[in-house]
């Protein structure tokens, strides 16, 4: 591929494509409820939305949102001065493409990452990844990496990239703290929000 | 009696001047598109959603092709585009890949249209002369300039384009200061700088807007009007004249034929999937090299069994790509003084700059003088997150944690980039076909394009060559951390060939004013028609033949 660009990454078989508007409607609906549990974790117990969520079938458990929520804090710090994962909502967004946007094989690979994890830890003597120190979640991750021949943290990786530098009608980035952050100007128009989506 | 003078199939850069020149003449028009018919108020600068969810292309899945490549035993394995990784799609909309083009515009050079007599024959290639010249050409070239809108700077150089007109009708873009760094480097080292026009209003002409310069062109539809799209530029105008139908999310299944032999009739798929057809007096065909071969392929009537046009085997066959390298080098901003970095720092996203000092060149070896090709220098393509993901990957393994986010900070904040895209010609060959794939059909029943996409070793040689020269002028200009990619692959966003023209029925699919030598009223008018491809990026050329073959089309029905 000439003339500037690469191909779009959903050629690379990260799975099924959806029409914007689709894909607008559905990732906000995700990042609301997504964002709802992230702020209340009493919400997870939330009847209503639990068979919403069961359902639609393939959202984050609470243990692999807990899981790869610490993951994506190491593979994307945050510091007072740059803004990391859970500064732009990577994890809701994750949560939100495992519904939307991947298939079912980086779905899977996602989903079995975080489940090895938890068992690396318990060689650890814990339970839960999450409950790790920093340096050793680090470690962890690496290791990880090697038996999923980097799969996993590329998945997962690429997904806290997008939230960092999307843009915030997805539920990411917010309030541009990944622009402001690099100095990304002039990105305009912008696309429109969920509602008002056109074009798609 | 037809209900239309001109039905146009696929409006992008090949449909688009057709549909123009045939309205503005007079005469009825309908353009069968398969795509939607977005508006600019369409077009945002979202790169998730480009990139994530694409609304430019056909879902894999439903629309597949199939790419019949290399295999370790030296056979062919063929494989559905959805399991791939890649594809050939690259814009079904209204107005075509047009509306997602960069719009660097080269005008073929003389030499491009001879280039067996000029070159002589190389082993396994099909190379042939065109049965046009440049001189032909000139007109429709400057046509597109002053039509579809070309801004840019006519200067001097060895191998300077032939102009009917002094000087092109909109001045050159804003550009970001490293032009005159590239200029001077450039001069020193006895090479020619050129500005590269581009498909790109400078100011409002029109109703269309000018350049808003976010620089974020390539793979987007632009809001302000200003790139020269087949939409905004050419159906937006034929649409204005009353003569013009556009049928947007029309899918077209097959051009009927007569026992004669000729086009009577185009069968299509309209948005609620119902079969239907429209008649016309003369057919146009232009969905982009591939799905043009794959149209006239599933075309089969009475009087021709093998496909529309197919009497000798020939649609589908010498597909081109264009024969692509790349190279970039990092400019970091501590090696520079506080004014050289204000300069760096510019927001301005255009360089425009092009040498074509290796057009031609004579190897070291002593062999004989062979065809080069265009070096563009430009600016990275703004979009942030693919620009992140790319930091991601080191030498020695992947990157992230802190170390990732101070790659990126070097990355966005203390550095600039120069990158350069090689064009050559891609020698047409036997391996380089369009064929429909027996099994797989897409979700219309309709049997897919299989791609067979075979190399020449000329143009991974070719290419190296060109991305040595490249990488010396990044060197020289100050750049480090230098990396190059000549690639032996296909450049699936430039596509030509598949139809041939020229004069003898025998070896050509279209006669020199691109009409089918067996179908009296059928014309193929985007990039198809070209034998071999020049070393420079197609569009242009699509366009100035398009036109000129649209006055031929006015010529008749008058
Ligand atoms: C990201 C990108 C950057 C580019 N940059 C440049 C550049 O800088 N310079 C340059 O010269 N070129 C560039 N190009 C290439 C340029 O876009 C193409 O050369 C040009 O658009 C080709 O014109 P075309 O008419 O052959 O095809 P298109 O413009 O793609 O139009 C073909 C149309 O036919 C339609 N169609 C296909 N099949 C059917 C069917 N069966 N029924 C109905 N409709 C059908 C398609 O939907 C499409 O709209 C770029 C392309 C891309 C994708």
């Amino acid at each position: 591929m000439t003339t500037e660009l690469p191909k779009t990454a959903s050629r690379g078989g990260w799975g099924y494509r959806l029409s914007r508007r689709e894909f607008l409607v559905r990732i906000a609906a995700a990042g609301l409820v997504a964002g709802a549990l992230a702020r209340c974790g009493a919400a997870r117990q939330d009847g209503w939305r639990m068979a919403e969520l069961d359902e639609m079938g393939a959202r984050l458990t609470t243990a692999e949102w807990e899981t790869i929520a610490a993951a994506q804090d190491r593979l994307l710090p945050s510091a007072p001065d740059s803004p990391g994962a859970r500064d732009v909502n990577a994890i809701g967004y994750l949560d939100g493409a495992m519904l939307f946007l991947i298939g079912s094989e980086a779905r899977d690979l996602v989903r079995r990452g975080s489940v090895r994890l938890n068992e690396l830890a318990e060689g650890r003597g814990v339970t839960r990844f999450s409950a790790l120190a920093e340096a050793t979640q680090a470690e962890l991750l690496h290791e990880l990496h090697d038996e999923t021949d980097g799969d996993w943290t590329a998945v997962v990786l690429r997904h806290t990239l997008e939230a960092l530098l999307g843009d915030p009608v997805y539920g990411v980035n917010t309030g541009q703290v990944g622009w402001t952050w690099l100095g990304i100007v002039g990105r305009y128009p912008r696309p429109p929000r969920a509602e008002q989506g056109r074009g798609g | 009696m037809p209900e239309f003078d001109v039905c146009v199939i696929g409006s992008g850069a090949g449909g688009g001047p057709v549909a123009a020149t045939v309205a503005a003449a007079g005469r009825s028009v309908v353009v069968i598109e398969k795509g939607r018919w977005l508006r600019r108020e369409d077009f945002f600068k979202d790169e998730l959603g480009r990139d994530r969810h694409d609304s430019y292309t056909p879902d894999l899945h439903l629309e597949p092709q199939v790419v019949e490549d290399r295999n370790g035993s030296g056979g062919w394995s063929a494989r559905p585009t959805p399991e791939a990784g890649w594809d050939f799609w690259n814009g079904s909309l209204v107005g075509g890949a047009s509306n997602l083009m960069s719009g660097f515009f080269h005008r073929l050079k003389p030499q491009d249209f001879r280039l067996l007599s000029e070159f002589g024959p190389v082993d396994g290639a099909n190379v042939a002369d065109w049965p046009i010249s440049y001189d032909d050409l000139e007109p429709f070239y400057d046509r597109v300039e002053r039509v579809v809108g070309v801004s840019g700077r006519a200067v001097q150089h060895g191998l300077a384009d032939r102009r009917s007109s002094a000087d092109f009708p909109y001045p050159p873009l804003v550009e970001h200061p490293l032009a005159q760094w590239f200029d001077r480097t450039c001069v020193e080292r006895g090479l020619d700088p050129i500005p590269v026009p581009r498909a790109i209003l400078p100011h409002p002409v029109d109703g269309r807007r000018g350049c808003e310069y976010t620089g974020i062109c390539a793979g987007y539809g632009c809001s302000s009007g200003a790139k020269g799209s087949s939409r905004a530029a050419l159906l937006s105008r034929a649409v204005a004249t009353g003569n013009c139908e556009v049928r947007a999310e029309s899918m077209a299944a097959g051009i009927v034929s007569d026992a004669r032999g000729r086009a009577v009739a185009v069968e299509y798929f309209d948005r609620e999937r119902r079969r239907r057809r429209v008649t016309a007096k003369v057919f146009v065909v232009a969905c982009q090299a591939i799905e043009t071969a794959r149209l006239l392929l599933m075309s089969t009537g009475p009087a021709h069994p093998r496909g529309l046009a197919n009497r000798h085997g020939l649609v589908g066959k010498n597909l081109l790509f264009s024969a692509a390298g790349f190279g970039i080098g990092h400019l970091p901003f501590e090696k520079f003084s506080t004014s050289e970095v204000e300069e760096l720092r510019s927001p301005f996203p255009f360089l425009n700059r092009a040498l074509q000092d290796w057009y031609s060149f004579a190897p070291e070896n002593g062999s004989a003088r062979m065809k080069g090709g265009t070096l563009d220098f430009l600016l990275l393509h703004p979009d942030p997150i693919s620009r992140a993901i790319a930091q991601t990957s080191a030498k020695n393994g992947p990157l992230w944690g802190w170390p990732l986010k101070r790659r990126l900070v070097r990355h966005f904040r203390e550095e600039q980039h120069v990158r350069f895209e090689v064009f050559a010609d891609w020698m047409p060959h036997d391996d380089c076909h369009v064929t429909l794939d027996p099994d797989v059909r897409d979700h219309w029943g309709l049997p897919v394009a299989r791609v067979r996409v075979g190399r020449h070793p000329r143009n991974k040689r070719v290419v190296e060559f060109l991305t040595e020269r490249g990488a010396e002028v990044l060197r020289a200009m100050g750049a480090e951390r230098i990396r190059t990619r000549p690639s032996a692959g296909p450049s699936t966003n430039l596509l030509a060939g598949t139809c041939r023209f020229g004069d003898d029925p025998r070896t050509s699919v279209l006669d020199r004013d691109c009409r089918a030598h067996d179908v009296e009223n059928l014309y193929v008018t985007d990039g198809s028609f070209m034998p071999t491809g020049g070393s420079v990026p197609y569009t242009w050329t699509i366009y100035a033949n398009s036109f000129r073959v649209a006055d031929r089309i006015v010529e008749r029905l008058d």
